[in-house]
């Protein structure tokens, strides 16, 4: 066989398989052998190709007999229809004195090291063969000082190998550049900073590095890569709307340890601190294990069947004597979408008001409303996967890095990379440091300046005509008066120079892919529903939705903004967004539901404290929400809640609501629930004792209210 | 390296280049303080770790570096030469050891016994003056033979620049393919080293895609024993920038960068002067000659790090990143510089360039032997009757070279290292049977490299001579690939054991070695410090086997 450019072969130790584009040599035997085909110590998942411990080199011929090139399999593209040995005698002898020259650096204490059978330096040395090191004793490192300064991370230099892999994590996955290599050659040691102890540096804590290096130099101190377990549970993170995925390692039903699995979409092998670090909560002694019911003053803990016996006697007291009006449900976005769906029909179908409310429709209802009235949905148009196809992001309104960390450490990334990025923004966030424009606002401005945006896309000819033509009502009225404002007069509304707001605005349009971001700063305004419309204009105006890689993505709070309101967890609208005072839809309603439904206005949560502060609202039921920390006006709140005769409160933990509670009733954690939410996962974990999901109790109440389960939900 | 890191460097332009402000940083103490490093960090989005990390690794930016004031040269021919315990002991007597730092390689290597105080360089007997040259400043200039054996294309005399440059003015005028074409006729190959023809790459970077483009000239001239590119630098600088100029024009990059070695002073005012004589021609800037083309030099110091010039390093280093060598793909042509298409070549090469166009590529491909088209630069150090920087036609025979150039040696000489320290270590006997080409010297195992010669007098034991090359290597790897990193330590540490106590170094362990250096090593260092050690093995056995089991 001779050499041909035009096949799409290639062979691995003698058989033919078909190539990828771009594919590398590991990366092709990988896919068409097996994982773990070619021992590798640099190499990681999530990471760029390194090339530096050499480990997985392999020979390569351009023909069957020609002569053959050792190569470093990671970082070297396959050429078709070459040839590729894995595992010659000449690649064997290679590979053992690798590991013989970096074990004559490195602690042979295996058996007492935390990593000892998690350790892939010690897989790769098994497997290799090493039985003796010949090299005379020289210079080491294995003197070198812990560092344990930190609450979460471990550092033992002694045990590093110099792979670079919590380098190239902390830069190329989280962004942070809190790690270095320094000094040159057999001397180079990883610092962190100046540095300094992993206190005192700039690191994050999302654990990144450790999850990373393949020995123990680098770990934290939940052990996550050696802690033996009783099961490895796969679930979604409930910290933020990201929706990372975790595998949650269990011993006796307490979670011992995470680590973010590398097969997830969403994040890929990387989590923040918090969906790493902070499940300490799930087992902790403050939990409340059973349910409580105040008694002459006091929460006295009782049974579940007392509870429900005295929640239901008293609603079912205060509906008679009052109306179905006098009792509201604050549903809640942190918990499952079966959880808020139960909730909402608990309060229209079993108690007969729509006073059902949760704060997915105070914080995005701007987001829900503004798309759809653009769009007819109202819900984000991409996946975070969609970023890998955009060629500019404008983001407004969001400082994403904090209270999205992964997606921030995406978006971030794509600053980094010198591709367009507009931030919308008074604050100087982390992601404007990096940004190509920051349109550094006057608070609630947003309007004036997405309109300055739209502006001069159209004096500078950049519409998408076609797009507009077929795709889009009433464009021209939209222009006039779009040509009719006057720019000074917004430049200076806005307090940002005109001149930047039109190169960001030529850069939006003529990417050939443009995505936007927006946040809370965008929906928590007056003027948010229309902020939102206009992103919406400026992504049809410039045809930038109905591909991969444009749209316009609303980022979500908490975990389940999105499944809360779709479940109908807002007064106006029922499960599915359908008017809920609608009686023609309210026939659907009370024919799926086989009960009356009622039709009459119900009250948003704030109405809710003014009805309770005015002896009309007698009953309020909490589900996962802690009204008197979070709602503004505490003091009011307070007066609210102490002004009801039944106030239940499902939670955790005993919260600053739940000191005014009438019935308390603990609450199952994510890491306890099996259902599911609106993001790109499902969770799934077991529960921990004495604690019910939220569902559960939701079934057993309705039983205990007088009204009979239909099929299904 | 990181893309991250090569774009936010990249974001401030040339002008403000980090690592040319870590060099300003250090200029009065030695290193930079910690304000320095904290505003630059701001400056350029780096982590501190970053920054920290590259200062730590250079020479002359290190904090072990504060407070030194005189250098003493640790090169290969100086130390064969048996120069430097006389210099030290001289400097001793004047300076504090805080004081005294070392430099590899000032380029003295016809005169040895030198050393760098003050921004200048000094060999031969300037040590005797020491006194005066700290009291008074003195200046000595060094002395060296500079003749052509054929034709002279890099040493030829130009006339002023205004006139030399019409020559560039013209090429304007022609259509950068036309140019292009030309030196694919020549088959110029780069004289660094690697010997990769020139055209492929100018050809490479020209289809890239993007509107910045780079022009990287790599004077990190580092091979101990050669000073033939400081010789360009600092007799023919416009040959070198008129390259540079022609090759922007070929490639549609608008930036040359010239990366010149810290320990060539000399070189660094001549060339900034040449730029600076360009600009009052009007020969860069904006609309070259009214043609459109835009052109810029930037001059980067170097800081002391030997791996800059490998040419993926090097480009790191002026990114103000460690100098850590890449992995290829993304080829700088592809990737370079900021990320941006970019074509890296040696002085010599690049000087190479206005002959072709004035000549046109077939006279300078008739030039040569085979593939070994053109002249080449030799650097011949102290031993030869008459040192100095010698053109010689590709293919001229080797006997050519020592005897009726070099004039023959002052005393016996048992060995001579060619092609800088990962170049072959070549016994006299062989000598003979070579002809200055790329080809001959592979053809034999050996290595043509940069053509610099440090000769090894027979005294001098051929054991000291590679202890010497593993601890220059261990010295100056930048640490990325394991084999080298770890190899070069271990391999000095058996031969200094051997040398000093009665182990003897089992010789399957030496050789399992050196191919794990040989085809493990992700660079030239590594991979080609084997090659003068099995040279060695080979040649000059008798001499090595009692350190051997």
């Amino acid at each position: 066989m001779t050499y041909n450019k035009l096949t799409t072969t290639a062979y691995i130790n003698g058989l033919p398989y078909d190539l990828l584009a771009g594919e590398t040599i590991l990366s092709f035997i990988k896919r068409n052998k097996s994982r773990d085909a070619i021992p590798t110590l640099c190499d990681a998942p999530n990471l760029e190709p390194f090339g530096s411990c050499r480990v997985c080199s392999v020979e390569v011929g351009l023909t069957e007999d020609g002569p053959l090139k050792t190569q470093a399999s990671c970082h070297t593209p396959v050429m078709p229809g070459s040839y590729i040995y894995t595992d010659t005698e000449k690649i064997k002898k290679l590979r053992k004195n690798i590991i013989e020259l970096v074990l004559t650096d490195h602690p042979l204490d295996c058996l007492t090291c935390e990593v000892n059978n998690n350790c892939e330096l010690q897989t790769v040395a098994a497997r290799v063969g090493i039985r003796d090191v010949r090299y005379p004793n020289g210079k080491n490192h294995l003197d070198r000082q812990k560092d344990l300064s930190h609450p979460y991370m471990t550092m033992d230099l002694s045990k590093c190998i110099n792979c670079y892999r919590c380098v190239r994590a902390c830069d190329e996955v989280q962004g942070e550049l809190v790690l270095s290599m320094s000094g040159r050659g057999f001397d180079s040691r990883i610092v962190k900073g100046n540095d300094v102890t992993f206190f005192e540096s700039d690191c994050v804590s999302c654990g990144a590095c450790a999850q990373a290096c393949p020995t123990s130099a680098i770990s934290d101190v939940f052990e996550s890569k050696s802690v033996v377990y009783d099961k490895k549970v796969r679930t979604v993170c409930t910290y933020c709307g990201v929706g990372c995925n975790l595998e949650v390692s269990v011993v006796n039903d307490k979670v011992k340890s995470i680590r973010a699995p590398y097969d997830a979409e969403v994040n890929q092998g990387h989590t923040c601190l918090k969906g790493r670090f902070a499940f300490s909560f799930y087992n902790h002694p403050d939990r409340i294990t059973s349910p409580l019911i105040r008694k002459d003053g006091v929460l006295t803990p009782a049974t579940w069947d007392e509870a429900y016996d005295f929640i239901a006697k008293k609603l079912i007291e205060i509906k008679h004597q009052y109306g179905p009006d006098a009792i509201a449900g604050i549903s809640s976005a942190r918990c499952t979408n079966e959880e808020n769906y139960l909730m909402q029909k608990f309060i229209r179908a079993v108690i007969g008001t729509n006073n059902i409310d949760c704060c997915a429709r105070v914080c995005h209802s701007p987001t829900a409303l503004g798309m759809q009235r653009a769009f007819g949905t109202g819900a984000a148009t991409n996946s975070i996967e969609d970023l890998k196809h955009t060629d500019c992001i404008l983001v407004i309104g969001a400082n994403p890095t904090d209270a999205h960390p992964v997606t921030g450490a995406k978006l971030k990334q794509f600053a980094m990379k010198g591709k367009p990025t507009i931030v919308v923004d008074p604050r100087r966030t982390e992601l404007a440091r990096y940004a190509t424009y920051h349109l550094a606002l006057k608070p609630g401005t947003n309007v004036a300046l997405l309109n300055m945006m739209l502006y001069y896309i159209i004096t500078e000819g950049l519409e998408d005509v076609r797009f507009i033509e077929n795709r889009t009502e009433g464009y021209t009225s939209f222009k006039d008066q779009i040509l009719a404002l006057n720019m000074d007069e917004l430049a200076e509304i806005t307090g940002v120079e005109k001149e930047l707001v039109r190169l960001a605005a030529i850069a939006y349009a003529k990417a050939p892919n443009a995505m936007s971001f927006h946040g809370l700063g965008v929906t928590e305004h007056t003027q948010g529903t229309f902020t939102v419309m206009l992103i919406s204009d400026l992504a049809m105006i410039t045809g930038n939705i109905g591909r991969p890689g444009v749209g316009v993505n609303p980022l979500r709070g908490q975990n389940n903004v999105q499944g809360a309101a779709d479940m109908g967890c807002q007064p106006h609208q029922g499960a599915g967004y359908l008017n809920a005072y609608d009686p023609e839809i309210n026939k659907q309603y009370e024919a799926f539901y086989n009960t009356v439904i009622p039709i009459g206005k119900g009250l948003k949560i704030p109405e809710m404290f003014d009805a309770s502060i005015n002896g009309k609202l007698k009953a309020l039921w909490l589900m996962g929400e802690d009204v008197v920390q979070t709602d503004p006006n505490t003091q009011k709140v307070i007066k609210a809640m102490e002004q009801l005769d039944l106030l239940v409160v499902q939670e955790l933990f005993m919260t600053e609501t739940a000191n005014y509670a009438t019935v308390v009733l603990p609450g199952a954690s994510f890491f306890g629930k099996e259902w599911h939410i609106y993001q790109w996962g499902k969770k799934n974990t077991e529960s921990p004792k004495s604690s019910r999901t939220t569902g559960r109790y939701k079934s057993g109440r309705t039983d205990h209210s007088g009204y009979h389960e239909c099929d299904g939900f | 390296m990181s893309k991250n890191l090569s774009h936010l460097s990249g974001r401030q332009g040339l002008e403000n280049n980090l690592f040319d402000q870590l060099g300003i940083a250090a200029r009065s103490s030695g290193t930079p303080d910690a304000e320095a490093l904290d505003k630059l960090q701001h400056e350029f989005l780096f982590g501190k770790a970053n920054i920290y990390g590259t200062v730590s690794f250079y020479d002359f930016l290190k904090e072990e570096n504060k407070g030194k004031r005189i250098f003493i040269c640790n090169g290969s021919s100086c130390m064969t030469a048996d120069t430097q315990d006389n210099v030290k002991n001289k400097i001793s007597k004047e300076f504090e050891p805080s004081e005294i730092g070392e430099m590899c390689c000032l380029g003295r290597c016809h005169e040895n016994g030198s050393f760098h105080y003050e921004g200048r360089n000094y060999s031969g007997n300037s040590i005797d003056h020491l006194s005066a040259i700290i009291s008074e400043h003195k200046f000595i200039s060094d002395q060296y033979t500079t003749e052509s054996y054929g034709t002279p294309i890099v040493t030829v005399p130009y006339p002023d620049a205004a006139e030399y440059y019409q020559l560039f003015l013209e090429c304007l005028k022609k259509s950068p393919d036309d140019l292009l074409s030309e030196l694919k006729i020549s088959g110029l190959r780069g004289r660094g080293g690697a010997g990769f023809p020139i055209a492929f790459k100018l050809g490479a970077c020209r289809e890239s895609p993007g509107d910045t483009k780079f022009i990287v000239c790599n004077a990190d001239e580092g091979d101990p024993g050669a000073y033939s590119d400081r010789y360009i630098m600092e007799h023919r600088p416009h040959a070198l920038l008129m390259g540079m100029l022609i090759a922007g024009y070929i490639t549609g990059a608008e930036w040359g960068v010239l990366y010149i070695r810290a320990e060539y002073p000399e070189s660094i005012s001549i060339i900034a002067d040449a730029v600076t004589q360009l600009e009052l021609l009007k020969l860069t800037g904006k609309n070259i000659g009214g043609s459109g083309f835009n052109f810029n030099f930037k001059i980067i110091k170097a800081q002391g790090a030997y791996i800059c010039g490998e040419e993926t390093a090097l480009l790191s280093s002026i990114e103000g990143q460690r100098p850590e060598v890449r992995v290829r793909p993304p080829f700088p042509t592809q990737q370079g510089l900021f990320n941006k298409p970019t074509v890296v070549n040696n002085v010599e090469t690049l000087s190479c360039i206005p002959f072709v166009m004035q000549k046109g590529g077939q006279s300078f491909a008739d030039i040569g032997k085979g593939k070994s088209t053109g002249t080449k630069l030799v650097s011949l150090d102290g031993y030869f009757n008459r040192p100095g920087v010698y053109e010689v036609d590709m293919g001229t025979p080797m006997a050519v070279v020592f005897n009726d150039l070099g004039g023959g040696f002052k005393e016996p000489v048992k060995a001579i290292h060619i092609g800088g320290p990962l170049g072959g270590l070549v016994p006299l006997h062989k000598m003979t049977e070579l002809t200055l080409d790329f080809e001959s010297f592979s053809q034999n195992g050996f290595l043509l490299g940069h053509a610099s010669f440090v000769c090894i007098p027979d005294s001098f034991p051929i054991v000291e001579y590679i202890k010497h090359l593993f601890k220059f290597t261990a010295h100056e790897s930048c640490g990325k690939c394991f084999p080298c990193r770890l190899g070069s330590t271990r391999g000095y540490e058996m031969l200094e054991k051997a040398t000093t106590t009665d182990y003897k170094i089992d010789m399957t362990l030496m050789t399992d070695l050196l191919e794990t250096l040989e085809i493990g090593s992700l660079c030239a260092l590594g991979g080609g410090l084997p090659l003068p050690v099995k040279n060695a093995l080979q040649y000059f056995s008798d001499e090595l086997k009692m350190y051997f089991k």
